[in-house]
């Protein structure tokens, strides 16, 4: 055992967290993170100015082989997630780069990989997933979508939703049904891509609660897609799609970003005075701080276990939806204890009123997806239940 | 010991919820979209006399209990929680002026807010403390023909359009309470504040330059008025706690109907046991906060309310609203952060009440000082 990182690595880490502190500095007004670049230019002109500065490091495919452009490990992605989620900097593109690209290195063929992955190195092209539908979301694999092959083409026809940056995205990764008739739901599925700009794709905004616009649905009507665009092959889809679990599951970046808003709120508690005294003085609110700081620790820690697991490909399977449930409860759990020493400044909305920017009243609407996208909680558990404590398989 | 409602209460239930149904989800989308009040239901709300539940009918009240009033804001909080809110601040003012306010005041004022002629607001909170009475920095002074008032007020429901103001302030060192009209000279209100839920219940700071009342707006004599504080939020603490009661309800109703037309694994969820769990467990606790309620209303409606018991109610209510609205969230999967859902407005609105009449925290702090021991 060993819980030190090498001189390299700190080296490396030391230089990411550089860049994004950088970054920082150069954020648009009222950017919360998560997902904002998703809803205004500004927001999206950023995450690709950044998107450039670390696509000209090769920050974008580290842990890639060499020939694609490779000169890191998995723990590297790791250190860069974590910059990331500290300072809130957009700019790895969540579908291209750490979803599509170790998918199409793990699945796709050649032509695949020589056709896509330079795009998603130098961050030209922007990815965006379409799974979920209307009536197809924990339960994926009942996606009526299909894609009917005629000659050297598929015509895609039927509606995706919750489609994430779908109205920036140049090109779309989706699943859908080649074969209908197939006899399990499970088979005849297709991972294929497609550029968003091809005749007849059309996005249309899901607001979320706070008004922001970060999800679409896509109607996909008559939509010719080349054959060759399939990833893995034709009707296994299915495989491909549980392949995604390559991608960087510690949520690491998730856990910094949380850890930079215990240390702005700490900072708040020692310059903020209630009764005369720092409201860091208040015992009921170092209970909870410290409480907080606690249950980071313990997150961090395991993300870093399933890190490490994962880069010497050892993870389980379940590690990743312990993990997850872990950060997205704990996230809810931190803009609770927010709200609640904020007290009413922390319900108003960015204005002179609002304390430390606004920031925490967009995200107590924000932290409730953490627990439902990529699974949610209870889908997460039932995994945990089946492949980790070998429980009967339920529903 | 007797559950039941009264046929009384139980016809009055009955008329307010067909109202609310009726007059109040035409409201929903000016209110939390548009963040405006819509004052056209004022008259409306009058007609039914809703201002002025539990008051006398010689000041314009309608002589229920308050049973009464819980059950209309819980049936108003179903459909629209922010217009509730509106209608408990008119209670909190004529409240005030029914316990501390000369019989020609209390003639003046109380029928005027009933019959919607005139609205009132309600000022504690101030920049610097909405909890500790020590910290409270707006200052009145004795003159020969009165008072002047000096300070600031933060976060006062109704204030951009009310009539009439209850305000408390420093005089001679101790909390005392005013009324005070709008329109005098020095009195103004800031910019309408954005939140995150309850919206459309205008919000705003109040200025107070050198504002001249005459003697009689002192009310109830000088000084310890941090109790009067503390009564009056106990008629506020029951009407939030009613309302949350309605906010869960409707999270229920929504949660129920949700899963039943939700299809999984060609079934609806509402047949998987994690959906089961969450449903029951929301509907455990909706009905513990319910009859804690109700029995809140009862000891008012005996006089016995104590701050000790409202503390309790308001505590364990607002912050099991929160809960049973984010699990009607979960139910709804990805559809609980959509627009078009009702749930997610129900989650928002839900937090706010934690703030009001006091924080959480201030109910543990109140509870803990009144226990036997
Ligand atoms: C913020 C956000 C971003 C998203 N981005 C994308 C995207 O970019 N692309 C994309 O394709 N999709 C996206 N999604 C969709 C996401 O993948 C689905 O929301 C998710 O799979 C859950 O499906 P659902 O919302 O339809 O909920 P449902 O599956 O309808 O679930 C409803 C409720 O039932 C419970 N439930 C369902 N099945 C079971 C079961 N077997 N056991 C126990 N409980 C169960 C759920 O936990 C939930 O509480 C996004 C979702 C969110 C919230
Ligand atoms: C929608 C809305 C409408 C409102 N309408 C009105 C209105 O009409 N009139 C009015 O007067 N006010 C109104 N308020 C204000 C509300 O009643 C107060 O905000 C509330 O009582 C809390 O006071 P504060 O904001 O000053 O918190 P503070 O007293 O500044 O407290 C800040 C935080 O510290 C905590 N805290 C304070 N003291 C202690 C302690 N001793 N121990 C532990 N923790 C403590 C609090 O719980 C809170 O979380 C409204 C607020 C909202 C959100």
């Amino acid at each position: 055992m060993d819980f030190k990182f090498s001189d390299e690595q700190l080296k490396l880490r030391k230089e990411f967290f550089d860049v994004c502190k950088d970054l920082e500095k150069i954020k648009p007004k009222g950017y919360v993170g998560l997902e904002s670049n998703f809803d205004t230019d500004e927001g999206w002109e950023y995450h690709l100015h950044c998107a450039k500065i670390f696509a000209q490091k090769g920050w974008l495919a580290l842990d890639w082989p060499v020939e694609y452009g490779g000169s890191g490990t998995m723990m590297d992605r790791v250190f860069l997630a974590e910059a990331r989620g500290y300072y809130d900097v957009p700019g790895a593109d969540v579908f291209g780069v750490e979803m599509l690209a170790p998918t199409i290195l793990g699945a796709g063929n050649d032509d695949i990989k020589r056709r896509f992955l330079p795009g998603i190195a130098s961050a030209d092209v922007m990815w965006c997933e379409l799974w979920s539908e209307p009536n197809a979301g924990s339960d994926l694999a009942s996606l009526t979508t299909t894609a009917i092959r005629n000659g050297d083409e598929y015509v895609i026809n039927g509606q995706k939703t919750w489609s994430t940056g779908a109205h920036r995205a140049h090109w779309a990764f989706a699943v859908v049904r080649t074969s209908p008739n197939a006899e399990k739901k499970h088979q005849g599925l297709t991972f294929l891509l497609f550029d968003m700009k091809t005749p007849g794709v059309t996005v249309k905004p899901l607001l979320y609660m706070e008004g922001g616009h970060y999800y679409n649905e896509v109607f996909l009507d008559d939509v010719h897609v080349p054959v060759n665009n399939v990833v893995g092959e034709e009707n296994k889809g299915w495989a491909v799609t549980q392949m995604l679990a390559g991608f960087e599951r510690s949520n690491l970046g998730a856990i910094m970003c949380m850890q930079r808003q215990l240390e702005d709120l700490v900072k708040y508690c020692n310059e903020t005075k209630m009764a005369g005294k720092p409201l860091s003085g208040n015992p009921l609110v170092r209970n909870r701080l410290a409480q907080a700081a606690c249950d980071l620790e313990a997150a961090r820690c395991l993300a870093y276990r399933i890190a490490d697991a994962q880069s010497k490909h050892e993870m389980a399977p379940f590690d990743a939806s312990a993990v997850k449930i872990t950060s997205g409860e704990l996230q809810a759990r931190v803009v609770h204890m927010v709200t609640d020493l904020f007290g009413p400044y922390g319900q108003v909305k960015i204005s002179k009123w609002a304390k430390l920017n606004g920031f925490f009243e967009t995200w107590y609407q924000h932290q409730f997806r953490l627990n439902i996208a990529m699974g949610t909680n209870e889908i997460q558990r039932n995994i945990i239940a089946w492949n980790g404590l070998s429980l009967p398989r339920m529903k | 010991m007797d559950f039941n409602l009264t046929e009384q209460q139980q016809m009055f239930k009955n008329s307010v919820k067909k109202f609310a149904e009726q007059e109040l989800t035409p409201l929903v989308d000016t209110m939390d979209k548009q963040n405006n009040f819509p004052h056209e239901i004022r008259p409306k709300l009058a007609a039914m006399n809703l201002y002025g539940i539990p008051f006398d009918p010689k000041y314009g009240g309608a002589g229920a209990d308050h049973a009464s009033l819980a059950l209309a804001l819980e049936e108003f909080a179903k459909i629209l929680a922010a217009m509730a809110i509106h209608l408990q601040l008119q209670h909190v003012v004529n409240d005030r002026f029914n316990k501390l306010a000369t019989e020609a005041q209390k003639k003046q004022w109380m029928p005027a807010i009933c019959e919607a002629k005139k609205v009132g607001c309600f000022g504690f909170t101030e920049p610097d403390t909405g909890s500790n009475p020590k910290m409270i920095k707006t200052v009145a002074k004795e003159v020969k023909d009165g008072y002047i008032i000096n300070g600031a007020k933060r976060f006062i429901t109704n204030a951009p359009w009310a009539d009439v103001m209850c305000v408390f302030a420093k005089l001679e060192g101790d909390i005392s309470l005013f009324f005070v009209e709008t329109n005098r000279k020095g009195f103004s209100t800031g910019p309408k504040m954005d939140k995150l839920g309850l919206r459309g219940t205008d919000l705003s700071d109040v200025f107070f330059e050198d504002v001249h009342v005459p003697k009689d707006h002192l009310m109830g004599g000088k000084g310890g008025k941090f109790d009067a504080l503390k009564d009056a939020m106990t008629i506020g603490k029951l009407c939030l706690s009613a309302q949350c009661v309605g906010l869960m309800q409707a999270s229920l109703e929504e949660a129920i109907k949700y899963s039943m037309h939700r299809m999984h694994f060609d079934e609806p969820i509402f047949n998987l046991q994690a959906i089961h769990w969450l449903l029951a467990e929301m509907a455990s606790r909706l009905e513990a906060a319910r009859w804690l309620t109700y029995r809140a209303a009862f000891l008012k409606d005996q006089g016995q309310d104590t701050i000790k018991d409202m503390a309790i109610t308001k505590l364990f209510v607002t912050s099991t609203a929160v809960d049973v609205c984010r699990w009607g969230m979960q139910v709804h999967g990805a559809y609980g952060i959509s627009k078009e859902y009702k749930i997610e407005r129900l989650f928002r609105d839900a937090k706010m009440y934690e703030l009001l009449e006091g924080t959480s925290e201030i109910q543990r702090e109140l509870i803990v000082k009144r226990l036997p021991r």
